[in-house]
């Protein structure tokens, strides 16, 4: 809608521009009276109308650009991409130097699935205006549709960078990356189908998809193939507690450490699992997570609720205020914090602590009130 | 005909006589007193051939499907909750009835005569039962959703409270088998749509009257709210989905005072209820959590915290949930609370409460440290793995009559999309069965209690309730789009029970709120009578112990609101229905 809307401005002064220069005895007020009629039917919704009155400019001076594309434009408004395309070729033609037409084209060819013409209009629309993103956005997506991805990921990437937050650019560049994605597993696949590394990208895209238990029997699968590597063994690991398969992941856990003591992530995971019944090796294993990597604040916030499940809150209150520093927007804190304030009796700390968690709750929680009314669970 | 049930404490000395009862007037039980219960007794550990719950829908003649919105997929939030149902005895003969909300769908047209409705069905006393809708004036189309049940003007026959997304109703019991829409009269009717969900009847300041508390969900206008996968946000793990209820304005609950005259007067500012803000309300129930003698109220709150109201005892209550340990999950994650069960399920006097949240979260079990604070238990006690299901309806029930309560829940994933998506979930799927192992331990009997657990469905509210009086609690269940399901408890009876039935006569007339403690050698079980609940829904308004091989009851001790005063009965034979009367005894035995 936004193109379309920056389009029909240009073919505004396109359109007086083409009738002051045409010279001819009134018609520039015919052609101005017409374009008006047309304008007010398509804000009407009227769009057969406002056809008809570009037809009739056309039919009157065939040699009006504006008008072509006014009516290929519109066209392209009511889905009929194959009426649309003969206009705006034919407001191509009469100026080449118009690039609104060529856009128009690239996104008809782009609705009908032919990706190689739409390339080519994109292509000439950004020669003529390079700095159009809409145009390049559709252009990437395209290369895409034409597995040029390396060449769709240029594009994207310069989008990004010129609007991060522009969400249309991300969900290109994520399916740009999924595309490369399944492209170098098929390559894998090719080169070396027993290996164990196809197991631990699909595991990986599991992991995307959230779908955990299929991630773990991935990882187990690269396991069979490959045993006892420390980076596999933790993301199976892993996989199996975010699967809430907790006995499984724990002893998972283990085997990592035995492989590498050093794992500082193996460690504080395994004592998030440990603080579920048993709060003494939780406290074990946070601290040894801790001596490898002293500032982990999630080590750190396990450390603390082990400690306060020891009754040592003091103790607990120093580690849980650490993490709250270092990560300042994990509620969790604030409300194990409360509790440790509680467990000492002192209760305007825990009402403080409290405040900055709901707090926190509330700013993680915000949804910009233009998306107020759209967000499931 | 509140001055006359006044009039039966005067006369209680000669309604008693009985040689199982012993009348304490006095002193005052003192509520914060009661020494911590013992409960030495364990359960069999071999309990013999396990407890199966069969689905008897078809037989009894509940046959109607409801119609709750799209069956493949949903436009709007409110297609998605669905609701609850009832087990309640409106005709006073002792067995229960049901009753079932309805819904409608977005884009079809109804008349009269095929316009899905809320239904009544009468028990039959065989198995069976009569759909009385059209005689009974319960019958209504929209989008019924939640229901609670309670005697509101104290005269003896259980009144009807309907929540809708639209107009809530209370149905007054005309004694005769039909009911009128009093909404208006009661100054219950409301000036605007809003989403009621859970509600429970409570008598919060013990005036022996019954007060309401009404949850309301989110605010949702249909005219605004975003398409599935319309803007990019109304998406689940990539699946285009229902909007909501994260980014819908939350719903403020209320608090209805009831004036005594069968009127209402909206005091929810008055007495804090509003002070949390608004919050996705689903489910409440009213219980005293810190044995003070006065009625609190819990919320699970879905997408938020959820809310424990702290009664004062002057007409308001302070919001504790977070200091008590019951807004979140252990480790402060706000969660999705569906639905929710309260029962003392270790026996120390003290109720703890199990609530269920959404897929890929656990549920919890908040047990109760005894000092009106709570610790989420639910992984040391067994229930605490992640849920690959959306789990709803729940309660605390002894299922096997073992002495000790049990935990059972209904599941079913809220969006029917997620069938084709091929992500790992499934819209329906089976109940959940937890038996309590009497060590502060469950074990999961779900693959041992039958094809009424196993069989998939997409459940959302659950009674429970022992329809056909044979001693064992049974299981009413509302499936999305889909008849309900009567899951018939078979084999719960072997063990031994006693249930209760009873009457206030200071207090409200159904006696919500009033305590029993069971004791059976040194293991004393303890339940309230209590209304809500579940999720959206109404359980048996009965109290039922499971006895194990016992056949005496060596005591029975009823604690009534307003006065404290505790009345205990000894000796009681096993297997039987008693209803006692406050401050007049035991009324009335009733085998099965």
């Amino acid at each position: 809608m936004k193109l379309d809307r920056s389009i029909a401005a240009l073919l505004a002064l396109a359109l007086t521009g083409a009738a002051a220069r045409s010279g001819a005895q009134n018609p520039g007020d015919r052609i101005k009276a017409l374009d008006a009629e047309a304008r007010a039917a398509e804000s009407q919704g009227q769009l057969e109308v406002a056809i008809q009155k570009y037809q009739a400019i056309v039919n009157l001076y065939p040699r009006l650009p504006a008008a072509y594309n006014n009516l290929g434009r519109l066209f392209y408004q009511q889905g009929r991409f194959h009426n649309a395309i003969e206009p705006l070729k034919r407001a191509a033609e009469l100026d080449p130097n118009l690039e609104a037409p060529h856009a128009q084209l690239g996104f008809c060819f782009f609705q009908l699935g032919d990706f190689a013409s739409s390339r080519r209009e994109f292509e000439s629309a950004l020669k003529l205006s390079p700095n159009d993103a809409v145009a390049k956005l559709f252009l990437a997506r395209s290369l895409l549709e034409l597995r040029d991805v390396k060449g769709a990921v240029k594009l994207l990437d310069q989008l990004r960078e010129a609007d991060p937050a522009n969400v249309e650019v991300l969900f290109s560049l994520g399916w740009a990356y999924a595309d490369l994605s399944v492209s170098t597993l098929g390559a894998i696949q090719q080169v070396d189908p027993g290996s164990y590394l196809i197991d631990v990208l699909q595991g990986k895209y599991a992991e995307v998809k959230q779908a955990y238990p299929e991630a773990a029997e991935h990882y187990k699968s690269a396991l069979a193939k490959s045993p006892n590597q420390p980076d596999l063994c933790y993301d199976y690991a892993h996989a199996l507690w975010a699967s809430g398969d907790f006995p499984a992941a724990m002893q998972q856990y283990r085997h990592v450490l035995e492989l590498n003591p050093d794992d500082y992530r193996a460690s504080w995971e395994a004592a998030r699992i440990a603080l579920l019944d048993n709060p003494q090796e939780a406290l074990r294993l946070a601290t040894q997570s801790l001596e490898v990597k002293p500032d982990t604040a999630e080590a750190l916030t396990i450390r603390g609720r082990a400690l306060l499940a020891l009754g040592k809150p003091s103790e607990a209150i120093r580690d849980l205020k650490k993490s709250s520093e270092l990560d300042q927007n994990n509620a969790a804190n604030y409300f194990q914090l409360a509790r440790a304030y509680r467990q000492l009796g002192r209760t305007e700390e825990a009402n403080a602590a409290t405040a900055d968690y709901e707090r926190v709750q509330r700013k993680t929680h915000a949804i910009p009130a233009e998306d107020v009314q759209a967000s499931p669970h | 005909m509140t001055h006359s049930r006044r009039g039966l404490l005067g006369s209680a000395a000669l309604a008693l006589g009985s040689g199982l009862l012993e009348y304490l007037t006095a002193p005052l039980w003192k509520w914060r007193a009661t020494p911590i219960l013992k409960a030495a007794t364990r359960p069999d550990p071999d309990p013999g051939p396990p407890v199966t719950f069969v689905d008897v829908a078809q037989e009894a003649g509940l046959t109607t499907p409801n119609v709750w919105g799209g069956v493949k997929t949903k436009r709007y939030l409110v297609e998605v909750k669905g609701s609850g149902l009832a087990f309640f005895d409106y005709d006073n003969d002792g067995w229960l009835d049901i009753y079932l909300t309805n819904g409608i769908r977005f884009g079809e047209t109804y008349t009269p005569q095929n316009a899905p409705s809320s239904h009544l069905y009468r028990n039959n006393r065989d198995g069976t039962f009569t759909d009385v809708t059209a005689r009974s004036g319960l019958g209504r189309t929209g989008w019924g959703t939640g229901v609670s049940v309670g005697d509101y003007d104290n005269d003896g026959w259980d009144d009807l409270f309907c929540t809708y997304w639209g107009q809530n109703v209370l149905f007054h019991n005309n004694h005769d088998g039909t009911f009128t829409d009093v909404t208006v009269k009661a100054r219950l009717h409301q000036d605007r749509v809003r989403w009621g969900a859970g509600c429970t009847w409570l008598d919060y300041d013990l005036d022996g009257f019954l007060d309401l508390f009404v949850c309301n969900y989110v605010e949702l206008d249909i005219d605004r709210v975003a398409l599935p996968g319309q803007k990019g946000y109304c998406q689940w793990k990539s699946v285009a989905v229902a909007c909501g209820p994260q980014g819908l304005p939350g719903g403020l609950n209320i608090l209805y005072h009831n004036n005594g005259d069968g009127t209402f007067t909206d005091v929810s500012a008055k007495a804090g209820i509003l002070k949390p803000g608004p919050r996705p309300s689903l489910s409440a129930v009213s219980y005293d959590f810190d044995n003070d003698g006065w009625p609190d109220i819990y919320v699970a709150v879905d997408s938020n915290g959820s809310l424990l109201f702290k009664n004062k005892h002057d007409g308001t209550f302070d919001e504790i949930g977070l200091q008590a340990g019951v807004a979140c999950s252990d480790d402060g994650h706000q969660q999705a609370g569906m639905g929710l069960g309260v029962g003392d399920y270790d026996c120390d006097g003290w109720f703890d409460i199990f609530k269920t949240n959404f897929e890929g979260d656990a549920c919890n079990l908040y047990r109760c440290n005894r000092d009106g604070t709570f610790t989420d238990a639910a992984y040391a006690a067994g229930v605490g793995a992640l849920c690959p299901y959306v789990n709803w309806g729940a309660g605390f029930i002894d299922y096997d009559n073992d002495g000790w309560p049990d935990i059972f829940y209904v599941t079913g994933h809220a969006y029917p999309e997620v069938d084709d998506a091929k992500i790992g979930s499934v819209y329906k799927s089976p109940r959940k069965v937890y038996r309590n192992l009497g060590n502060g331990k469950f074990q999961d009997t779900s693959a041992l209690t039958g094809p009424g657990i196993s069989h998939p469905f997409s459940s959302r509210g659950c009674a429970f309730g022992d329809f056909d009086n044979d001693g064992d609690i049974d299981v009413l269940v509302f499936n999305m789009n889909d008849v309900p399901s009567l899951l018939r408890n078979d084999g719960g009876n072997r063990n031994n029970w006693i249930k209760l039935k009873l009457i206030g006569t200071k207090c409200n007339r159904t006696a919500i709120g009033a305590r029993v403690l069971v004791t059976v050698g040194n293991h004393t079980q303890m339940d309230e009578v209590h209304s809500g609940g579940s999720i959206m829904s109404q359980s048996d308004l009965r109290l039922h112990f499971g006895l194990g091989p016992a056949k005496v009851v060596d005591t029975v001790e009823v604690r009534w609101p307003i006065t404290h005063k505790a009345e205990k009965f000894t000796g009681i034979e096993a297997n039987q229905i008693l209803t006692i009367e406050e401050a007049a005894g035991i009324k009335k035995k009733q085998k099965p």
